[in-house]
């Protein structure tokens, strides 16, 4: 079994070290800003 | 000013084992990334409810299984054939070299039920315990030990290799990029 869990590493690897789509940090950005108007 | 990070600040860290995790999930680019934007929308108005100092990843995942699980139970549009035919339709053979290509582990992978495929990549893929798992999907340490052991079976069948049949990994590439890969934070 142990190339099974070779693979499934590999498998989330290949995600895990693709590059973050913007859309993310612009969420981000987004909920950052939300909390600094909410504060004042 | 806190001494502490504010956890927020690190959930930009967990971005690629979130979208990781989501893939194996949704097992759809698209639906994965809209599973993740949830899963931080959510997880930034319920910050609180985070304990300093415990495992922010672990709590964003289950924050996204829950998120994953009610979207499904709302739109339940999952096709159970859909698994049979193609599990049906499936044969993957091994290369000549005996390694498994990716795509074709990818393949068989995805035909899994989800419960099996959580466990698996919760601790076949990412490495946690199997007492975080069980933790995060709110069942006993054994029920996760068993989802991922009938994975593993299951795989195994599907890939046509035979119980206990174990080949080395003997590629190159394969050796290089397990050395290579980025320490966990």
């Amino acid at each position: 079994m142990k190339q099974i869990d070779e693979n499934l590493r590999r498998v989330y690897r290949e995600v895990e070290k693709d590059d973050v789509p913007d859309r993310f940090k612009q969420l981000l950005d987004k909920l950052r800003q939300q909390d600094s108007s909410d504060e004042k | 000013m806190k001494n502490n990070r504010d956890p927020r600040e690190e959930m930009v860290e967990h971005l690629p084992a979130l979208r990781a995790f989501a893939m194996s999930l949704t097992r759809n680019p698209s639906a994965a990334d809209d599973l993740v934007q949830d899963t931080i929308e959510k997880a930034w108005k319920s910050i609180k409810s985070f304990t300093p100092g415990t495992n922010l990843r672990a709590w964003l995942f289950t924050i996204q299984r829950n998120a994953f699980y009610s979207s499904r139970r709302k739109v339940k549009r999952e096709v159970a054939d859909v698994d049979g035919i193609m599990a049906a339709g499936l044969a993957v053979k091994p290369d000549h070299d005996g390694r498994l290509a990716l795509n074709d582990f990818r393949t068989a992978f995805e035909q899994l039920p989800v419960e099996q495929r959580e466990a698996l990549i919760l601790v076949g893929g990412s490495g946690f315990a199997y007492e975080e798992a069980a933790e995060m999907c709110g069942v006993a340490v054994g029920t996760i030990k068993s989802r991922a052991n009938r994975g593993r079976k299951r795989l195994a069948e599907l890939l046509h290799l035979s119980e206990g049949e174990d080949p080395t990994i003997s590629d190159a590439n394969t050796a290089s990029v397990l050395a290579a890969s980025p320490q966990q934070g």
